[in-house]
């Protein structure tokens, strides 16, 4: 029954955007689907666009909602606009409750990442890091350029090797390639929905003319709702195409050119050209730069922090940390081991942390815009310098080790 | 075969409930395993498996539909084999033992099997978190009463030997059955964390968590202190399987330590001392499911443990109270040797006398 009916929804939807008779039938589909699906249920994001902890008044909070279920389904039944790029058939396999067949999403991440992927699942609170909030579109560790959504690879390479030092399991074990390429689509599909509530917020929150027709007042979001699907769908899109890779690079191939380069490495990491590495990681690389920033995957945390912090319990249900620098020295890196992977880290920043991105030097930049940003060697050299760490005693930084490459 | 036919009393009993002890042990783990590894909604149909009579699933289908097709039907088989040992003990305690609450005990037996294994079936056919979580909780239980069956159909349990070393029963008596009552309290949490519902709200996990680690505590107080009572009577019986509680749930804590890092990691005030950094999680490796399964059979062994400590700690506090007095002054083999004459028809082994 309910298949049907959000097969009906999805026809509608893809032919919709003009007559409003059809757009006023989809949405009463849609509620019908809305409460027959009552058990499980995607949970609303109070904190909104604005810094606002209110609820919406309950006409506008059901408006949204059925904005939503409009565009996005239930956790039981997703669909998505053709649009979006996703595969339905992944998304179902994905979602729905635990059975064979479906129910991946629910077994295998929700007790952490929450049904809605706001990160809220029952255990969150317990974790270090917190899980990941999909709503918010961000996530560390991709192979795309600043601001970019990660890629599908990104994704899946996670779910395979889990991130080392938290919570985020390795499902190498656990699930089959398909299997996570079901739950990659399927994060995918959250992180959309996440972000186009919180645009719909907005929308909803300004209309000051809230009418009884409940079908009336959620069709209006109709356009709304296309535009911010296709906005964020148009992001994920863009980032496959636009990994991130370093023009290739001669590596040093002598034990005394690879000194060489760990010594640059270890200079610019200290400070040459005004670079601000131990602000947060410290000299001695251990982490203990002093830095104080609550920057986190969700753009609101740290401004709250740093205007209004008494307001951060009302706003985040989870109590806010600062981000802690990583200790380098542990030859740990959450993001992948591999040369690129540091390169990309490095150059890049860590998206919704506060590792900051580089400005690289350009081909026609001028001598005095290129003093400011750093060349691709220079990246490499910190690179270089980053892997040596583990094996530099913290207490006599002089001493570098001449291969390390052999000992990893 | 003698003892079988011929004697009014016959070790069957006896026999049958430690073999009913000994199956229902793996069959905790087998459950376990189905939980750990989320087997239990691979096959969706019950009491048949696939369509087929339980018992008549090809060997082929069994072993070769994966894992968890093959752990849950065992799961059942081993079930159902449960089943038949608590219907052919309950046939010898009525057929040799005349005690009349043993009976009763071995009817409650059968009860308690066939309760458990429509749980765990409805559990199955309705997919319901709470039917799943008290089928968890109800498998020590019936664990615990097999065990405490064995007790009483032991030997020992009709004679008692050494009851009046026990000069007052009462505080240890109390004592020992608080101690199986916080063990049991303490496996209740834990299938609230195993099971901690989706829906759940922030904040009930962490009071469970809360609470299943301070109940840790709590028991291990009570069980090193039971330990230290129970040895000052000088009866192995008693001193022995205190003493074990004692190590199994030291061993236990060290589990459920571990049973967290395999889920979520090390806690990150070790990582900063370089402990455990570099550890990925695993979801579902051979090691995960091994730790979270023997941290959950271990809390059955341990609610039996201390239940079969309480049984007998109350059996020899009650002889102890039940003799004249003037017997209580001297305890020697003449008494305990009338005792065991006066006792209806117990065959008392020297060897359990010895201890
Ligand atoms: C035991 C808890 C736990 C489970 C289960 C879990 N995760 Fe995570 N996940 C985390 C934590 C914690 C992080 C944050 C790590 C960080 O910030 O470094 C995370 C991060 C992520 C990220 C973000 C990676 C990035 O680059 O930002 C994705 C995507 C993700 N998880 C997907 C999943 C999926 C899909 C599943 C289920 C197959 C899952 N997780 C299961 C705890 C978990
Ligand atoms: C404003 C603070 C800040 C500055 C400046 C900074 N970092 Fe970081 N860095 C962080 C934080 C925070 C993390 C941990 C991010 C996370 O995973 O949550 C991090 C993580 C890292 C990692 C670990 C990546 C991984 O995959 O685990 C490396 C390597 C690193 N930083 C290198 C550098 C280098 C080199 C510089 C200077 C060019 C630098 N950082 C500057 C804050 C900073």
């Amino acid at each position: 029954m309910n298949g049907r009916l959000a097969n009906m929804i999805r026809r509608y939807v893809d032919g919709a955007g003009r007559g409003r008779r059809r757009a006023v039938l989809l949405l009463c589909a849609a509620m019908l689907l809305g409460c027959a699906n009552s058990d499980v249920q995607f949970r609303t994001n109070r904190q909104g666009k604005r810094n606002n902890a209110s609820n919406l008044p309950a006409q506008k909070q059901e408006k949204l909602v059925d904005g939503l279920v409009a565009a996005f389904g239930t956790p039981n039944e997703p669909f998505v606009w053709s649009g979006t790029a996703l595969d339905g058939a992944k998304l179902r396999r994905a979602a729905g409750p635990v059975k064979d067949g479906s129910g991946l999403y629910r077994e295998h991440c929700a007790h952490c990442h929450g049904v809605t992927g706001d990160g809220l699942g029952p255990t969150a609170r317990f974790l270090n890091p917190y899980p990941r909030d999909f709503r918010h579109g961000t996530f560390k560790f991709t192979s795309t350029g600043q601001g970019m959504k990660p890629t599908r690879d990104d994704l899946r390479r996670t779910l395979q090797e889990g991130i080392a030092g938290t919570a985020m399991p390795s499902f190498k074990v656990a699930l089959s390639e398909e299997e996570i390429a079901d739950l990659v689509e399927y994060v995918i599909y959250l992180s959309m929905r996440g972000e186009v509530e919180r645009d719909l917020y907005a929308a909803v929150d300004d209309d000051d003319e809230i009418g009884a027709d409940r079908a009336n007042e959620a069709a209006e979001l109709i356009e709304p709702i296309k535009e911010a699907v296709e906005q964020v769908a148009s992001q994920w899109n863009d980032a496959q195409e636009q990994v991130f890779n370093p023009p290739p690079r001669q590596r040093p191939d002598t034990p005394k050119d690879l000194a060489l380069s760990i010594e640059r490495g270890r200079a610019l990491f200290l400070g040459a050209k005004g670079l601000d590495c131990t602000k947060c990681h410290g000299v001695t690389a251990l982490g203990d730069g002093g830095n104080i920033d609550y920057t986190s995957t969700n753009p609101e945390t740290d401004e709250v922090m740093k205007t209004t912090p008494d307001k951060a319990a009302e706003l985040f249900a989870l109590a806010l940390r600062p981000a802690a620098p990583r200790n380098l020295r542990l030859n740990v890196f959450r993001g992948g081991r591999r040369p690129i992977d540091l390169y990309r880290r490095i150059a890049v920043g860590i998206k919704g942390t506060p590792m900051p991105g580089r400005q690289i030097v350009q081909e026609g930049d001028t001598p005095e815009a290129a003093e400011k940003k750093l060349t691709t060697e220079e990246i490499w050299n910190l690179v270089d310098y980053v892997l040596s760490l583990p094996y530099e005693p913290a207490s006599r930084p002089q001493k570098l080790p001449t291969d390390h490459r052999a000992v990893n | 075969m003698s003892s079988f036919s011929s004697s009014p009393t016959s070790h069957w009993p006896r026999r049958l409930a430690v073999l009913l002890v000994c199956a229902t042990f793996p069959l905790i783990w087998v459950g376990g395993l189905v939980t750990t590894t989320d087997a239990g909604m691979a096959v969706s149909d019950w009491p048949t498996t696939r369509g087929y009579n339980m018992f008549l699933l090809p060997i082929g289908e069994w072993l070769g539909s994966g894992w968890k097709l093959f752990i849950e039907h065992s799961h059942r088989l081993f079930g159902a084999l449960v089943g038949m040992i608590t219907l052919l003990l309950a046939a010898a305690i009525w057929r040799w033992d005349g005690r009349r609450w043993m009976r009763y005990l071995a009817l409650v037996a059968v009860a308690a099997v066939i309760f458990q294994g429509v749980l765990g079936g409805l559990r199955v056919i309705e997919d319901e978190r709470l039917l799943a979580m008290v089928h968890g909780c109800f498998g020590p239980l019936f664990f615990t009463l097999a065990a405490a069956i064995a007790a009483a159909a032991s030997p020992w349990w009709r004679s008692a030997p050494g009851a009046l070393r026990l000069a007052d029963g009462r505080a240890l008596t109390i004592l020992a059955w608080l101690t199986a009552a916080i063990a049991y309290a303490q496996l209740v949490l834990g299938a609230q964390i195993r099971h901690v519902p989706l829906s759940a709200a922030l904040g009930w996990f962490d009071v469970v968590v809360f609470f299943h680690v301070l109940n840790a505590g709590v028991l291990l107080a009570h069980v090193v202190w039971l330990w230290r009572r129970c040895r000052r009577t000088k009866l192995a019986l008693v001193s022995a399987p205190s003493a074990w509680l004692v190590a199994i749930l030291a061993g236990q804590i060290a589990l459920g330590g571990a049973t967290w890092v395999v889920h979520f990691g090390w806690p990150q005030f070790l990582q900063d001392r370089g402990l455990g950094a570099g550890y990925v999680v695993q979801a579902q490796s051979a090691v995960q499911a091994a730790v979270t399964t023997a941290h959950v059979a271990l809390g059955s062994l341990i609610l039996a443990l201390s239940v079969l400590v309480a049984l007998r700690v109350s059996r020899l506090a009650w002889v102890a109270s039940n003799e004249p007095a003037s017997q209580k002054a001297t305890e020697d083999s003449r008494t305990t040797a009338r005792r065991v004459a006066a006792a209806p028809a117990a065959p008392v082994r020297a060897m359990e006398l010895a201890t």
